[in-house]
Protein backbone atom coordinates (compact mmCIF):
# COMPACT_ATOMS: atom_id res chain seq x y z
CA UNK A 1 0.00 0.00 0.00
CA UNK A 2 2.95 2.27 0.64
CA UNK A 3 3.96 1.89 -3.00
CA UNK A 4 0.45 2.91 -4.09
CA UNK A 5 0.77 6.07 -2.03
CA UNK A 6 4.28 6.76 -3.20
CA UNK A 7 2.96 6.83 -6.74
CA UNK A 8 -0.16 8.80 -5.73
CA UNK A 9 1.69 11.48 -3.78
CA UNK A 10 4.88 11.93 -5.74
CA UNK A 11 3.96 10.98 -9.31
CA UNK A 12 0.27 11.84 -9.67
CA UNK A 13 1.13 14.16 -12.56
CA UNK A 14 2.14 11.13 -14.62
CA UNK A 15 -0.95 9.09 -13.72
CA UNK A 16 -3.32 10.40 -16.35
CA UNK A 17 -3.26 12.78 -19.26
CA UNK A 18 -5.00 15.98 -18.28
CA UNK A 19 -4.27 18.19 -21.27
CA UNK A 20 -7.14 18.05 -23.73
CA UNK A 21 -6.31 16.98 -27.28
CA UNK A 22 -8.48 18.05 -30.19
CA UNK A 23 -8.78 16.76 -33.72
CA UNK A 24 -6.72 19.63 -35.16
CA UNK A 25 -3.81 18.68 -32.90
CA UNK A 26 -4.07 15.06 -33.97
CA UNK A 27 -4.01 16.02 -37.62
CA UNK A 28 -0.57 17.52 -37.14
CA UNK A 29 0.78 14.19 -35.92
CA UNK A 30 1.70 11.02 -37.76
CA UNK A 31 -1.01 9.00 -36.09
CA UNK A 32 -0.66 5.21 -36.13
CA UNK A 33 -3.42 2.82 -37.14
CA UNK A 34 -5.54 1.88 -34.16
CA UNK A 35 -7.65 -1.25 -33.84
CA UNK A 36 -9.97 -1.49 -30.89
CA UNK A 37 -10.40 -5.16 -30.09
CA UNK A 38 -13.32 -6.40 -28.02
CA UNK A 39 -13.11 -10.06 -27.11
CA UNK A 40 -16.29 -11.71 -25.88
CA UNK A 41 -17.90 -15.08 -25.45
CA UNK A 42 -21.13 -13.54 -26.67
CA UNK A 43 -23.01 -14.48 -23.53
CA UNK A 44 -26.22 -12.83 -22.30
CA UNK A 45 -25.88 -9.14 -21.62
CA UNK A 46 -22.64 -8.72 -23.55
CA UNK A 47 -24.24 -7.30 -26.73
CA UNK A 48 -25.67 -4.26 -25.01
CA UNK A 49 -22.51 -3.27 -23.24
CA UNK A 50 -20.30 -3.87 -26.28
CA UNK A 51 -22.66 -1.66 -28.28
CA UNK A 52 -22.21 1.09 -25.71
CA UNK A 53 -18.42 0.89 -26.02
CA UNK A 54 -18.47 0.97 -29.83
CA UNK A 55 -20.98 3.84 -29.86
CA UNK A 56 -18.51 5.96 -27.94
CA UNK A 57 -15.81 5.24 -30.49
CA UNK A 58 -18.31 6.05 -33.20
CA UNK A 59 -19.11 9.36 -31.56
CA UNK A 60 -15.44 10.27 -31.92
CA UNK A 61 -15.38 9.12 -35.54
CA UNK A 62 -18.39 11.31 -36.36
CA UNK A 63 -16.38 14.39 -35.35
CA UNK A 64 -14.34 14.00 -38.52
CA UNK A 65 -15.35 10.84 -40.39
CA UNK A 66 -12.68 11.08 -43.09
CA UNK A 67 -9.83 11.60 -40.65
CA UNK A 68 -10.78 9.10 -37.95
CA UNK A 69 -12.09 6.59 -40.46
CA UNK A 70 -8.65 6.49 -42.04
CA UNK A 71 -6.90 4.94 -39.05
CA UNK A 72 -9.47 3.93 -36.42
CA UNK A 73 -11.37 0.64 -36.51
CA UNK A 74 -13.11 -1.81 -34.21
CA UNK A 75 -12.81 -5.58 -34.21
CA UNK A 76 -15.19 -7.74 -32.19
CA UNK A 77 -14.22 -11.35 -31.61
CA UNK A 78 -17.14 -13.42 -30.46
CA UNK A 79 -18.26 -17.02 -30.16
CA UNK A 80 -21.78 -16.04 -31.23
CA UNK A 81 -22.54 -15.93 -34.96
CA UNK A 82 -25.73 -14.03 -34.30
CA UNK A 83 -23.94 -11.39 -32.29
CA UNK A 84 -21.36 -10.96 -35.04
CA UNK A 85 -24.12 -10.44 -37.60
CA UNK A 86 -25.79 -7.88 -35.36
CA UNK A 87 -22.64 -5.83 -35.08
CA UNK A 88 -21.79 -6.10 -38.77
CA UNK A 89 -25.31 -4.93 -39.69
CA UNK A 90 -25.52 -2.17 -37.15
CA UNK A 91 -22.32 -0.42 -38.02
CA UNK A 92 -22.43 -0.91 -41.79
CA UNK A 93 -22.37 2.48 -43.46
CA UNK A 94 -21.09 4.34 -40.40
CA UNK A 95 -17.80 6.28 -40.47
CA UNK A 96 -16.27 3.56 -38.35
CA UNK A 97 -15.06 0.24 -39.70
CA UNK A 98 -16.47 -2.45 -37.38
CA UNK A 99 -15.63 -6.08 -38.14
CA UNK A 100 -17.00 -8.94 -36.13
CA UNK A 101 -15.08 -12.17 -36.27
CA UNK A 102 -16.63 -15.44 -35.17
CA UNK A 103 -14.43 -17.84 -33.26
CA UNK A 104 -15.16 -21.29 -34.69
CA UNK A 105 -16.24 -23.80 -32.08
CA UNK A 106 -13.78 -26.29 -33.54
CA UNK A 107 -10.77 -23.99 -33.33
CA UNK A 108 -7.83 -25.39 -31.39
CA UNK A 109 -4.54 -23.58 -30.83
CA UNK A 110 -1.25 -25.45 -31.31
CA UNK A 111 -0.64 -25.43 -27.53
CA UNK A 112 -4.21 -26.26 -26.57
CA UNK A 113 -4.90 -22.83 -25.06
CA UNK A 114 -8.45 -22.38 -23.79
CA UNK A 115 -10.84 -19.67 -22.59
CA UNK A 116 -10.25 -16.05 -23.52
CA UNK A 117 -6.65 -16.54 -24.65
CA UNK A 118 -7.91 -19.00 -27.26
CA UNK A 119 -10.05 -16.27 -28.83
CA UNK A 120 -7.22 -13.76 -28.57
CA UNK A 121 -4.85 -16.15 -30.30
CA UNK A 122 -7.39 -16.85 -33.04
CA UNK A 123 -7.37 -13.16 -33.92
CA UNK A 124 -3.58 -13.12 -33.91
CA UNK A 125 -3.55 -16.04 -36.34
CA UNK A 126 -6.03 -14.25 -38.61
CA UNK A 127 -3.93 -11.10 -38.54
CA UNK A 128 -0.78 -13.05 -39.31
CA UNK A 129 -2.63 -14.25 -42.42
CA UNK A 130 -3.42 -10.68 -43.38
CA UNK A 131 -6.95 -10.21 -41.96
CA UNK A 132 -7.75 -6.51 -41.68
CA UNK A 133 -4.15 -5.68 -42.46
CA UNK A 134 -3.37 -1.99 -42.51
CA UNK A 135 0.00 -0.69 -43.59
CA UNK A 136 2.14 1.22 -41.13
CA UNK A 137 2.57 1.04 -37.37
CA UNK A 138 -0.57 -0.34 -35.77
CA UNK A 139 -1.71 -0.60 -32.17
CA UNK A 140 -4.37 -2.89 -30.78
CA UNK A 141 -6.40 -1.41 -27.92
CA UNK A 142 -7.90 -4.23 -25.86
CA UNK A 143 -11.34 -3.70 -24.38
CA UNK A 144 -13.34 -5.84 -22.01
CA UNK A 145 -16.97 -6.27 -23.04
CA UNK A 146 -18.17 -3.31 -21.00
CA UNK A 147 -15.22 -0.98 -21.54
CA UNK A 148 -15.79 2.61 -22.63
CA UNK A 149 -13.21 5.15 -23.73
CA UNK A 150 -14.80 8.56 -23.97
CA UNK A 151 -13.88 10.49 -27.12
CA UNK A 152 -11.67 12.91 -25.20
CA UNK A 153 -9.68 10.08 -23.64
CA UNK A 154 -9.43 8.32 -26.97
CA UNK A 155 -7.98 11.44 -28.57
CA UNK A 156 -5.38 11.66 -25.80
CA UNK A 157 -4.52 8.02 -26.34
CA UNK A 158 -4.12 8.51 -30.08
CA UNK A 159 -1.86 11.51 -29.50
CA UNK A 160 0.33 9.55 -27.14
CA UNK A 161 0.56 6.53 -29.42
CA UNK A 162 1.69 8.78 -32.25
CA UNK A 163 4.84 9.60 -30.30
CA UNK A 164 5.61 6.52 -28.25
CA UNK A 165 8.28 3.93 -28.85
CA UNK A 166 6.73 1.52 -26.33
CA UNK A 167 5.18 -1.75 -27.42
CA UNK A 168 2.82 -2.51 -24.55
CA UNK A 169 1.04 0.19 -22.58
CA UNK A 170 -1.70 0.46 -20.00
CA UNK A 171 -3.86 3.17 -18.50
CA UNK A 172 -6.09 3.66 -15.47
CA UNK A 173 -9.58 2.19 -15.16
CA UNK A 174 -12.48 3.69 -13.18
CA UNK A 175 -15.78 1.97 -12.46
CA UNK A 176 -18.68 4.42 -12.86
CA UNK A 177 -20.81 2.56 -15.42
CA UNK A 178 -24.06 1.03 -14.20
CA UNK A 179 -22.75 2.21 -10.86
CA UNK A 180 -25.97 2.78 -8.97
CA UNK A 181 -27.44 -0.46 -10.29
CA UNK A 182 -24.85 -2.54 -8.43
CA UNK A 183 -24.65 -3.62 -4.81
CA UNK A 184 -23.13 -1.07 -2.41
CA UNK A 185 -20.74 -3.81 -1.30
CA UNK A 186 -19.51 -4.17 -4.89
CA UNK A 187 -19.14 -0.41 -5.20
CA UNK A 188 -17.02 -0.33 -2.05
CA UNK A 189 -14.89 -3.19 -3.41
CA UNK A 190 -14.36 -1.34 -6.69
CA UNK A 191 -13.32 1.77 -4.75
CA UNK A 192 -10.09 -0.01 -3.86
CA UNK A 193 -9.08 -0.37 -7.50
CA UNK A 194 -8.35 3.12 -8.86
CA UNK A 195 -5.54 3.64 -6.34
CA UNK A 196 -4.12 0.26 -7.33
CA UNK A 197 -3.84 1.70 -10.84
CA UNK A 198 -1.34 4.20 -9.45
CA UNK A 199 0.87 1.21 -8.86
CA UNK A 200 0.05 -0.07 -12.35
CA UNK A 201 1.67 3.12 -13.62
CA UNK A 202 4.78 2.46 -11.57
CA UNK A 203 4.90 -1.16 -12.70
CA UNK A 204 4.43 -0.30 -16.36
CA UNK A 205 6.94 2.56 -16.36
CA UNK A 206 9.52 0.35 -14.69
CA UNK A 207 8.73 -2.59 -16.94
CA UNK A 208 8.42 -5.29 -14.29
CA UNK A 209 4.97 -6.83 -14.77
CA UNK A 210 3.95 -7.74 -11.23
CA UNK A 211 0.45 -7.53 -12.66
CA UNK A 212 -1.24 -6.54 -15.88
CA UNK A 213 -4.91 -5.99 -16.61
CA UNK A 214 -6.37 -7.18 -19.87
CA UNK A 215 -8.42 -4.09 -20.64
CA UNK A 216 -7.10 -0.62 -21.36
CA UNK A 217 -4.14 -2.63 -22.57
CA UNK A 218 -2.55 -1.33 -25.76
CA UNK A 219 -0.16 -3.55 -27.69
CA UNK A 220 1.75 -2.85 -30.85
CA UNK A 221 0.21 -5.21 -33.40
CA UNK A 222 3.52 -6.53 -34.71
CA UNK A 223 4.69 -7.29 -31.18
CA UNK A 224 1.41 -9.03 -30.35
CA UNK A 225 1.58 -11.03 -33.57
CA UNK A 226 5.13 -12.12 -32.78
CA UNK A 227 4.21 -13.14 -29.27
CA UNK A 228 0.70 -14.53 -29.73
CA UNK A 229 -1.65 -15.62 -26.97
CA UNK A 230 -1.06 -19.33 -27.29
CA UNK A 231 -0.06 -19.64 -23.66
CA UNK A 232 -1.01 -23.30 -23.36
CA UNK A 233 -2.14 -24.70 -20.05
CA UNK A 234 -0.80 -25.64 -16.66
CA UNK A 235 -0.99 -29.37 -15.98
CA UNK A 236 -4.10 -29.61 -18.12
CA UNK A 237 -5.83 -26.64 -16.51
CA UNK A 238 -6.41 -23.53 -18.64
CA UNK A 239 -4.84 -20.24 -17.59
CA UNK A 240 -7.53 -17.92 -16.26
CA UNK A 241 -5.40 -14.79 -16.03
CA UNK A 242 -4.20 -14.69 -19.62
CA UNK A 243 -3.33 -10.99 -19.28
CA UNK A 244 -0.84 -11.65 -16.48
CA UNK A 245 0.72 -14.57 -18.37
CA UNK A 246 0.93 -12.46 -21.52
CA UNK A 247 2.64 -9.71 -19.52
CA UNK A 248 5.26 -12.15 -18.31
CA UNK A 249 5.84 -13.43 -21.85
CA UNK A 250 6.08 -9.85 -23.13
CA UNK A 251 8.64 -9.10 -20.44
CA UNK A 252 10.73 -12.10 -21.39
CA UNK A 253 10.51 -11.23 -25.10
CA UNK A 254 10.69 -7.45 -25.08
CA UNK A 255 12.37 -6.59 -21.77
CA UNK A 256 11.39 -3.74 -19.46
CA UNK A 257 11.85 -1.11 -22.17
CA UNK A 258 8.83 -2.46 -24.06
CA UNK A 259 6.44 -1.38 -21.29
CA UNK A 260 4.85 2.04 -20.90
CA UNK A 261 1.91 3.97 -19.43
CA UNK A 262 -0.54 5.86 -21.59
CA UNK A 263 -2.67 7.54 -18.92
CA UNK A 264 -6.00 7.59 -20.79
CA UNK A 265 -8.87 6.63 -18.52
CA UNK A 266 -11.10 3.71 -19.41
CA UNK A 267 -14.52 3.37 -17.80
CA UNK A 268 -15.95 0.04 -16.73
CA UNK A 269 -18.63 -1.24 -14.38
CA UNK A 270 -18.53 -2.99 -11.02
CA UNK A 271 -19.87 -6.54 -10.76
CA UNK A 272 -23.59 -6.49 -10.01
CA UNK A 273 -23.60 -8.89 -7.09
CA UNK A 274 -21.29 -9.82 -4.25
CA UNK A 275 -21.16 -13.35 -5.60
CA UNK A 276 -19.91 -12.15 -8.99
CA UNK A 277 -17.35 -9.90 -7.32
CA UNK A 278 -16.04 -12.69 -5.12
CA UNK A 279 -15.79 -15.07 -8.07
CA UNK A 280 -13.85 -12.41 -9.94
CA UNK A 281 -11.38 -11.92 -7.09
CA UNK A 282 -10.96 -15.66 -6.65
CA UNK A 283 -10.18 -15.93 -10.36
CA UNK A 284 -7.56 -13.18 -10.20
CA UNK A 285 -5.64 -14.85 -7.40
CA UNK A 286 -5.76 -18.33 -8.95
CA UNK A 287 -4.73 -16.82 -12.29
CA UNK A 288 -1.69 -15.11 -10.80
CA UNK A 289 -0.69 -18.27 -8.91
CA UNK A 290 -0.95 -20.21 -12.17
CA UNK A 291 1.23 -17.63 -13.92
CA UNK A 292 3.88 -17.84 -11.23
CA UNK A 293 3.91 -21.62 -11.42
CA UNK A 294 4.35 -21.38 -15.18
CA UNK A 295 7.15 -18.86 -14.80
CA UNK A 296 9.13 -21.17 -12.55
CA UNK A 297 9.15 -23.81 -15.29
CA UNK A 298 10.32 -21.54 -18.11
CA UNK A 299 13.92 -21.78 -19.28
CA UNK A 300 13.88 -18.11 -20.38
CA UNK A 301 12.93 -17.08 -16.88
CA UNK A 302 15.72 -19.08 -15.29
CA UNK A 303 18.19 -17.29 -17.55
CA UNK A 304 17.24 -13.90 -16.10
CA UNK A 305 19.35 -12.11 -13.53
CA UNK A 306 18.82 -13.66 -10.06
CA UNK A 307 17.81 -10.36 -8.48
CA UNK A 308 15.23 -9.68 -11.18
CA UNK A 309 13.79 -13.15 -10.78
CA UNK A 310 13.44 -12.68 -7.04
CA UNK A 311 11.81 -9.31 -7.57
CA UNK A 312 9.27 -10.78 -9.94
CA UNK A 313 8.49 -13.81 -7.81
CA UNK A 314 8.59 -12.28 -4.35
CA UNK A 315 6.94 -9.05 -5.45
CA UNK A 316 3.97 -11.03 -6.74
CA UNK A 317 3.94 -13.41 -3.77
CA UNK A 318 3.92 -10.44 -1.43
CA UNK A 319 0.96 -8.90 -3.23
CA UNK A 320 -1.00 -12.14 -3.18
CA UNK A 321 -0.18 -12.69 0.49
CA UNK A 322 -1.29 -9.15 1.41
CA UNK A 323 -4.58 -9.66 -0.39
CA UNK A 324 -5.26 -13.04 1.18
CA UNK A 325 -4.09 -12.16 4.68
CA UNK A 326 -6.41 -9.17 4.75
CA UNK A 327 -9.13 -11.73 5.50
CA UNK A 328 -7.93 -12.94 8.91
CA UNK A 329 -6.66 -9.46 9.79
CA UNK A 330 -9.99 -7.87 8.84
CA UNK A 331 -11.99 -10.50 10.74
CA UNK A 332 -9.79 -10.06 13.79
CA UNK A 333 -10.08 -6.29 13.64
CA UNK A 334 -13.89 -6.44 13.42
CA UNK A 335 -14.05 -8.89 16.30
CA UNK A 336 -11.67 -7.01 18.57
CA UNK A 337 -12.81 -3.50 17.67
CA UNK A 338 -15.28 -3.05 20.59
CA UNK A 339 -12.70 -4.22 23.10
CA UNK A 340 -9.99 -2.12 21.52
CA UNK A 341 -12.16 1.00 21.49
CA UNK A 342 -13.21 0.58 25.09
CA UNK A 343 -9.64 0.16 26.22
CA UNK A 344 -8.49 3.11 24.11
CA UNK A 345 -11.10 5.43 25.60
CA UNK A 346 -10.21 4.27 29.12
CA UNK A 347 -6.55 4.98 28.43
CA UNK A 348 -7.31 8.46 27.14
CA UNK A 349 -9.33 9.07 30.30
CA UNK A 350 -6.28 8.02 32.34
CA UNK A 351 -8.06 4.94 33.71
CA UNK A 352 -5.84 2.18 32.40
CA UNK A 353 -2.80 1.22 30.34
CA UNK A 354 -2.73 1.48 26.53
CA UNK A 355 -3.99 -1.70 24.83
CA UNK A 356 -0.84 -1.88 22.69
CA UNK A 357 2.61 -0.21 22.69
CA UNK A 358 2.81 3.27 21.11
CA UNK A 359 4.74 2.17 17.97
CA UNK A 360 2.10 -0.49 17.26
CA UNK A 361 -0.66 2.10 17.74
CA UNK A 362 1.16 4.41 15.30
CA UNK A 363 1.36 1.56 12.80
CA UNK A 364 -2.36 0.79 13.21
CA UNK A 365 -3.19 4.46 12.65
CA UNK A 366 -1.00 4.59 9.53
CA UNK A 367 -2.56 1.45 8.06
CA UNK A 368 -6.03 2.80 8.88
CA UNK A 369 -5.33 6.11 7.16
CA UNK A 370 -3.97 4.41 4.06
CA UNK A 371 -6.83 1.92 3.91
CA UNK A 372 -9.63 4.45 4.30
CA UNK A 373 -7.72 6.88 2.09
CA UNK A 374 -7.70 4.23 -0.63
CA UNK A 375 -11.49 4.02 -0.39
CA UNK A 376 -11.82 7.80 -0.52
CA UNK A 377 -9.60 8.04 -3.59
CA UNK A 378 -11.30 5.22 -5.47
CA UNK A 379 -14.84 6.30 -4.61
CA UNK A 380 -13.99 9.87 -5.64
CA UNK A 381 -12.73 8.81 -9.05
CA UNK A 382 -15.63 6.42 -9.59
CA UNK A 383 -18.37 8.88 -8.68
CA UNK A 384 -16.69 11.77 -10.51
CA UNK A 385 -18.11 10.28 -13.71
CA UNK A 386 -21.68 10.00 -12.44
CA UNK A 387 -24.16 12.53 -13.69
CA UNK A 388 -25.55 13.10 -10.20
CA UNK A 389 -25.74 16.06 -7.82
CA UNK A 390 -22.73 16.73 -5.68
CA UNK A 391 -24.57 15.89 -2.47
CA UNK A 392 -25.37 12.42 -3.81
CA UNK A 393 -21.75 11.91 -4.75
CA UNK A 394 -20.61 12.94 -1.28
CA UNK A 395 -23.16 10.59 0.27
CA UNK A 396 -21.91 7.79 -1.96
CA UNK A 397 -18.29 8.34 -0.90
CA UNK A 398 -19.45 8.25 2.73
CA UNK A 399 -21.39 5.03 2.09
CA UNK A 400 -18.35 3.36 0.53
CA UNK A 401 -16.21 4.29 3.53
CA UNK A 402 -18.81 3.04 5.99
CA UNK A 403 -19.28 -0.31 4.34
CA UNK A 404 -15.54 -0.77 3.74
CA UNK A 405 -14.84 -3.07 6.74
CA UNK A 406 -17.48 -5.55 5.55
CA UNK A 407 -16.73 -5.17 1.84
CA UNK A 408 -13.00 -5.61 2.45
CA UNK A 409 -13.63 -8.76 4.42
CA UNK A 410 -15.88 -10.25 1.74
CA UNK A 411 -13.33 -9.46 -0.94
CA UNK A 412 -10.28 -10.73 0.87
CA UNK A 413 -11.93 -13.97 2.00
CA UNK A 414 -12.32 -14.84 -1.69
CA UNK A 415 -8.56 -14.32 -2.16
CA UNK A 416 -7.81 -16.18 1.04
CA UNK A 417 -9.91 -19.15 -0.10
CA UNK A 418 -8.12 -19.15 -3.47
CA UNK A 419 -4.68 -19.28 -1.81
CA UNK A 420 -5.72 -22.02 0.63
CA UNK A 421 -7.22 -24.11 -2.17
CA UNK A 422 -4.04 -23.66 -4.20
CA UNK A 423 -1.83 -24.67 -1.30
CA UNK A 424 -4.00 -27.74 -0.71
CA UNK A 425 -3.49 -28.75 -4.32
CA UNK A 426 -7.03 -27.98 -5.52
CA UNK A 427 -6.05 -26.46 -8.85
CA UNK A 428 -9.00 -27.15 -11.08
CA UNK A 429 -10.24 -23.91 -12.57
CA UNK A 430 -13.66 -22.91 -13.76
CA UNK A 431 -14.42 -19.68 -15.44
CA UNK A 432 -17.62 -17.76 -15.80
CA UNK A 433 -17.23 -14.26 -17.26
CA UNK A 434 -18.52 -11.59 -14.89
CA UNK A 435 -22.12 -10.91 -16.01
CA UNK A 436 -22.53 -7.50 -17.62
CA UNK A 437 -26.18 -6.76 -16.93
CA UNK A 438 -28.26 -7.17 -13.83
CA UNK A 439 -30.56 -9.62 -15.59
CA UNK A 440 -27.61 -11.71 -16.78
CA UNK A 441 -26.16 -11.68 -13.28
CA UNK A 442 -29.39 -12.96 -11.78
CA UNK A 443 -29.62 -15.70 -14.38
CA UNK A 444 -26.15 -17.16 -13.88
CA UNK A 445 -26.02 -20.69 -12.58
CA UNK A 446 -22.70 -20.56 -10.73
CA UNK A 447 -22.85 -24.22 -9.80
CA UNK A 448 -22.94 -25.21 -13.47
CA UNK A 449 -19.30 -24.22 -13.99
CA UNK A 450 -18.02 -26.53 -11.29
CA UNK B 1 -33.58 25.35 -1.05
CA UNK B 2 -36.02 22.74 -2.32
CA UNK B 3 -37.04 19.92 0.05
CA UNK B 4 -35.44 17.42 -2.30
CA UNK B 5 -32.09 19.16 -2.24
CA UNK B 6 -32.34 19.63 1.51
CA UNK B 7 -32.95 15.90 1.98
CA UNK B 8 -30.04 15.03 -0.31
CA UNK B 9 -27.81 17.46 1.58
CA UNK B 10 -28.88 16.08 4.95
CA UNK B 11 -28.21 12.54 3.74
CA UNK B 12 -24.78 13.52 2.50
CA UNK B 13 -24.02 15.22 5.82
CA UNK B 14 -25.16 12.14 7.74
CA UNK B 15 -22.97 9.82 5.69
CA UNK B 16 -20.02 12.19 5.90
CA UNK B 17 -20.47 12.40 9.68
CA UNK B 18 -20.61 8.63 10.00
CA UNK B 19 -17.52 8.28 7.81
CA UNK B 20 -15.67 10.75 10.04
CA UNK B 21 -16.70 8.70 13.06
CA UNK B 22 -15.36 5.54 11.42
CA UNK B 23 -12.11 7.32 10.59
CA UNK B 24 -11.86 8.42 14.20
CA UNK B 25 -12.25 4.84 15.39
CA UNK B 26 -9.77 3.34 12.95
CA UNK B 27 -7.20 6.13 12.74
CA UNK B 28 -7.81 8.99 15.17
CA UNK B 29 -7.88 7.10 18.43
CA UNK B 30 -4.86 4.87 17.64
CA UNK B 31 -2.92 7.96 16.58
CA UNK B 32 -3.88 9.80 19.75
CA UNK B 33 -2.67 6.87 21.83
CA UNK B 34 0.53 6.62 19.81
CA UNK B 35 1.51 10.20 20.64
CA UNK B 36 0.25 10.15 24.23
CA UNK B 37 3.61 9.05 25.72
CA UNK B 38 5.11 12.21 24.18
CA UNK B 39 2.38 14.78 24.80
CA UNK B 40 1.00 13.25 28.04
CA UNK B 41 -2.30 15.10 27.68
CA UNK B 42 -5.27 13.21 26.21
CA UNK B 43 -7.15 16.28 25.00
CA UNK B 44 -4.06 17.60 23.27
CA UNK B 45 -3.41 14.17 21.75
CA UNK B 46 -6.93 14.03 20.33
CA UNK B 47 -6.58 17.54 18.96
CA UNK B 48 -3.25 16.78 17.29
CA UNK B 49 -4.61 13.50 15.88
CA UNK B 50 -7.72 15.25 14.52
CA UNK B 51 -5.69 18.00 12.89
CA UNK B 52 -3.29 15.45 11.39
CA UNK B 53 -6.15 13.46 9.87
CA UNK B 54 -7.79 16.60 8.58
CA UNK B 55 -4.53 17.69 6.93
CA UNK B 56 -4.06 14.22 5.43
CA UNK B 57 -7.58 14.37 4.00
CA UNK B 58 -7.06 17.85 2.59
CA UNK B 59 -3.81 16.70 1.01
CA UNK B 60 -5.47 13.68 -0.60
CA UNK B 61 -8.38 15.79 -1.88
CA UNK B 62 -5.97 18.32 -3.39
CA UNK B 63 -4.30 15.56 -5.38
CA UNK B 64 -7.70 14.16 -6.35
CA UNK B 65 -8.83 17.53 -7.63
CA UNK B 66 -5.62 17.93 -9.58
CA UNK B 67 -6.01 14.55 -11.23
CA UNK B 68 -9.70 14.97 -12.05
CA UNK B 69 -10.09 16.98 -15.25
CA UNK B 70 -11.43 20.44 -14.59
CA UNK B 71 -13.69 20.54 -17.61
CA UNK B 72 -14.84 17.60 -19.56
CA UNK B 73 -17.91 16.46 -21.41
CA UNK B 74 -20.20 14.24 -19.41
CA UNK B 75 -21.65 11.21 -21.07
CA UNK B 76 -25.14 10.40 -19.93
CA UNK B 77 -25.62 6.73 -20.28
CA UNK B 78 -28.99 5.24 -20.82
CA UNK B 79 -28.87 1.80 -19.34
CA UNK B 80 -29.18 -0.75 -22.14
CA UNK B 81 -31.79 -3.40 -21.61
CA UNK B 82 -32.25 -6.75 -23.20
CA UNK B 83 -34.68 -6.84 -26.09
CA UNK B 84 -34.34 -3.13 -26.56
CA UNK B 85 -36.15 -2.02 -29.68
CA UNK B 86 -35.77 1.67 -29.13
CA UNK B 87 -33.28 3.85 -30.97
CA UNK B 88 -29.67 3.49 -30.00
CA UNK B 89 -28.68 5.49 -26.97
CA UNK B 90 -27.87 9.04 -27.81
CA UNK B 91 -24.75 10.30 -26.22
CA UNK B 92 -25.59 13.57 -24.64
CA UNK B 93 -22.50 15.63 -24.07
CA UNK B 94 -22.65 18.67 -21.94
CA UNK B 95 -19.95 21.16 -21.14
CA UNK B 96 -19.74 21.22 -17.37
CA UNK B 97 -18.62 24.04 -15.13
CA UNK B 98 -15.45 23.52 -13.14
CA UNK B 99 -16.61 21.90 -9.94
CA UNK B 100 -15.38 23.22 -6.63
CA UNK B 101 -14.47 19.83 -5.18
CA UNK B 102 -13.74 18.04 -8.38
CA UNK B 103 -17.36 17.06 -8.77
CA UNK B 104 -19.50 17.83 -11.76
CA UNK B 105 -22.47 19.98 -11.03
CA UNK B 106 -24.45 18.70 -13.92
CA UNK B 107 -27.77 19.71 -12.37
CA UNK B 108 -26.75 23.33 -12.71
CA UNK B 109 -26.19 23.05 -16.42
CA UNK B 110 -29.18 24.27 -18.37
CA UNK B 111 -30.72 21.78 -20.75
CA UNK B 112 -30.25 24.25 -23.58
CA UNK B 113 -26.51 23.70 -23.21
CA UNK B 114 -26.89 20.08 -24.12
CA UNK B 115 -26.17 18.81 -27.57
CA UNK B 116 -26.44 15.34 -28.86
CA UNK B 117 -24.77 13.21 -31.44
CA UNK B 118 -27.37 11.25 -33.35
CA UNK B 119 -26.35 7.70 -33.99
CA UNK B 120 -27.80 5.20 -36.43
CA UNK B 121 -30.94 3.43 -35.36
CA UNK B 122 -30.87 -0.25 -34.68
CA UNK B 123 -33.68 -2.67 -34.20
CA UNK B 124 -33.00 -5.69 -32.05
CA UNK B 125 -34.68 -8.59 -33.70
CA UNK B 126 -33.29 -11.12 -31.27
CA UNK B 127 -30.62 -11.54 -28.66
CA UNK B 128 -27.44 -13.58 -29.03
CA UNK B 129 -26.92 -16.73 -27.08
Amino acid sequence: MLSYYRSFIFHSDRYRQLVEVDTAMLKMKAVPKIKIQITTRGSDGSTEVIRRGIDHVLSLATEDPAFYGSFLSVEVVTESTEQAELFNDRYAGTPLSVDALVLPASYVTPNGTQLKARALHYVVEQRRRGWNHRPGRTFVVHYDEESVLEPGELRKLIALLADTDKKILEGPIYYPLEYLETSILCRAMEAIRPLACYECRHVMEHGVPLHLHGSNLVIEEEFENDLGWDIGHLDGQPFIAEDYVFGLNAFLAGGPQAFGWHGSVMLEQPPFSVRSARKQRHRWIVGVLQGMAMLGRMAEFRELDWRLRQRLIWGTRYRVACFALSAPVGALSLALMPLFLTQTVRTLQGRGPAPLPAPVMAWIALVGVMWLGTLLIGAWYNVAYLDRPRSEKLAEIGRCLLIAPVAGLLESTAGFAAVIEWLLGQRQVHWQPTPKTKAADSAVDWAAGR
Amino acid sequence: MSPRRFTAGARAAAYAGAAILLTTFYCGLPLALAIRPVLRNSALCLLVASISLLLATVWIVRILRRTTPTARPVATYRRPTSGDNSPAPLLAWRPVAVPQMGFQRAEEVADTDAWTIPLPRIRWSSQPH
